[in-house]
């Protein structure tokens, strides 16, 4: 009867450690379990990886990588801005990729992703990828960030951001990032962005986002 | 019959318990979705619970936006529960769109809105660590 009770309570010592182990197996294969290396359509996959490359080592940006299950070690740096500004793509671990627009003197990593096989160019006539962030009242914003990537092979040679009465033109960089950033004097009281646009070398308008007014 | 001895079988059962633990702690920080699948026109808003001391939003998301063509426009965004302002609000026609705080301390509430000119379904979460 004892014995029986000791191999019971062996089986059930057993049992729970390989469940733990389970357990733990799933979240190491959750985490770093994807294939992904590459994302089409960017630039920067086309160059070999370098350590600018790396998603910065802050708590933040360590964060956004687990909330949004990225591939870090196969992310590219699109940008490298004043400040230390970024605009970062990465794989998910399970399909599609994330861009991510890092550095900002508060902290905030605002982006976009794609899942499966969708492209972050999903948008916008699948030339740009753009995020616009803006903090403070949305009416009256203290800042507006516009920030994003052009499509490798779609010849956008610069993006022009609209706001009410003036406009400001970036040109991408060779890893195919853009990034801007309006402070309250830029923005000159405009409530928001009416339009960021795609041109090529000549100045057409190739694709657009339009903000609903 | 062999017997595990007693200080042995309480180690092993003290690892099991601590990695069980830790993969329950990774489980809990996570997200927790506040528009399910909603249909939208616009104007149309969600917006979650205010969260707690114990539970901070860090991070809202729009995800499985059935548009993302022109007029497709959503928004996002934390609010301050106490002041009224907002921070991380962030706009895009795209089918997934995120923004993380950088500092979260205070109580705040998520939004999700359709702030383009046409219909179309989505879904929205915030995340906590």
């Amino acid at each position: 009867m004892r014995n029986t009770t000791f191999v019971t309570r062996r089986r059930l010592v057993l049992g729970a450690s390989i469940a733990a182990l389970v357990g733990v197996g799933v979240g190491v294969s959750t985490a770093g379990g994807g294939n992904t290396s590459s994302v089409p359509g960017i630039a920067a996959y086309e160059r070999a990886r370098v350590s600018s490359d790396a998603l910065p080592a802050t708590e933040v940006a360590a964060r956004v990588a687990g909330a949004l299950d990225l591939a870090a070690d196969a992310s590219r740096t699109l940008v490298v801005g004043p400040g230390g500004r970024r605009v970062v793509v990465a794989p998910i671990s399970s399909g599609g990729a994330c861009l991510l627009v890092i550095g900002d003197t508060d902290g905030n990593v605002p982006g976009l992703c794609s899942h499966g096989t969708s492209s972050v160019f999903e948008q916008q006539g699948e030339a740009i990828a753009v995020v616009v962030r803006s903090e403070g009242d949305p009416e009256a914003p203290d800042l507006i960030e516009v920030a994003g990537a052009v499509r490798d092979g779609a010849g956008v040679a610069a993006v022009r951001v609209d706001l009410a009465g003036s406009s400001r033109t970036v040109a991408p960089t060779a890893d195919g990032g853009f990034l801007l950033e309006l402070g309250a004097d830029a923005l000159g009281g405009a409530a928001g962005v009416d339009a960021v646009v795609a041109l090529d070398g000549s100045g057409v308008e190739l694709a657009g986002y339009t903000p609903a007014p | 019959m062999f017997r595990v001895p007693r200080p042995a079988r309480k180690l092993v059962l003290g690892v099991a318990l601590v990695a069980a633990l830790v993969g329950a702690g990774a489980a809990i920080a996570g997200s927790s979705t506040f528009v399910a699948g909603w249909f939208f026109t616009p104007g149309g808003q969600g917006v979650s619970g205010v969260d707690s001391a114990a539970q901070r939003w860090n991070g809202v998301e729009w995800y499985s936006k059935s548009n993302t063509g022109g007029g497709s426009d959503a928004r996002i965004a934390l609010i301050d529960a106490s002041s009224g302002a907002w921070s991380c609000s962030t706009t895009g026609t795209a089918s997934s769109t995120f923004c993380f705080l950088g500092a979260w301390s205070y109580q705040k509430k998520g939004l999700c809105k359709d702030n383009g000119t046409i219909n179309y379904t989505m879904s929205c979460r915030v995340y906590f660590p």
